[in-house]
């Protein structure tokens, strides 16, 4: 897979099959177009440097899920003292938006965020990539018991606000 | 499945990047040297240099060994000499005693 991939034509198709993921899991996490696109070109520079190790189509799915879930944990560590301003959804020329009320959207992507890292993790790896917890915790490195412990815990913080989400959710319907 | 779990789902639903995103990483991947395995000649020179560190260090350790052998030898060729002597000193000793009563008796 290594010289197939090393030709530029046949990387940059690498890199618009699997962008829409490796860019959605860093912004779900951030909530930043720039830090998440600093955050996917990064793994992709990565990639490159390591395309001997790449085996399969499967095995390149989960790399690059595991690259962009450390690095977003470790770029955390590097925002800590700089700190840097989440974007509300701004629609943008070319930027594919949700058929939905995008006010209830974003308020769940909030409360996302405010999660800590990992646990966020742990949902955005659920529910934007659809992976099995067993596949989470091979690609977080956590125990299984851990990962689910971990999602009950975050299910259970965003339903706490279900409430004012219903409320949301009516006042959205609504206004559509 | 509950209904915060199904608008996650549609919450956190994949995005595409800003235009250009492609094109913005294909000119860093321009920038950035390419990765290079390291040429067979490096690697058997590298070989060749350890084994020979290897050869020079075995060389140094046999005649280390060698020298020690040797002073060894030396030491116990010294004792033997010096015992010799030592047996050679007492014989005169004794020579020279029993000439002496010799010449006291006459």
């Amino acid at each position: 897979m290594d010289n197939a991939l090393r030709d530029p034509e046949a990387f940059g198709e690498v890199i618009d099959h699997h962008k829409s993921m490796v860019y959605s899991l860093a912004y779900h996490f951030f909530g930043n177009r720039a830090v998440a696109e600093d955050v996917a070109q990064d793994v992709y520079l990565e990639l490159y440097k390591n395309l001997e190790r790449i085996e399969s189509d499967l095995h390149l799915t989960f790399w690059l899920r595991q690259a962009v879930t450390r690095r977003c944990i470790d770029y955390t560590r590097r925002l800590k003292h700089r700190r840097y301003q989440p974007l509300d959804e701004v629609v943008e020329p070319g930027v594919e938006t949700s058929p939905w009320d995008p006010l209830l959207a974003e308020t769940l992507r909030k409360k996302v965020r405010s999660l800590p890292k990992k646990m966020r993790m742990v949902i955005i790896l659920r529910f934007q990539e659809d992976m099995k917890l067993s596949e989470i915790a091979e690609a977080l490195d956590m125990p299984l018991n851990t990962v689910k412990t971990t999602l009950r815990r975050a299910l259970f913080r965003l339903r706490d606000k279900a409430p004012e989400l219903k409320g949301e959710m009516l006042y959205g319907a609504g206004r559509i | 499945m509950g209904p915060v779990e199904s608008e996650l789902r549609k919450a956190l639903a994949r995005r595409m990047p800003p235009a250009g995103f492609t094109s913005r990483l294909m000119e860093k991947f321009r920038a950035e040297p390419s990765p290079r395995r390291m040429p067979w000649r490096w690697v058997a020179a590298g070989a060749m240099a350890a084994s020979l560190s290897l050869g020079v260090f075995m060389q140094k350790q046999h005649s280390d060994r060698q020298a020690q052998i040797e002073a060894r030898q030396a030491e116990a060729e010294l004792l033997m000499t010096l015992q010799l002597a030592g047996i050679k000193i007492n014989q005169a000793r004794d020579a020279v005693w029993r000439s002496g009563n010799r010449g006291a008796e006459q």
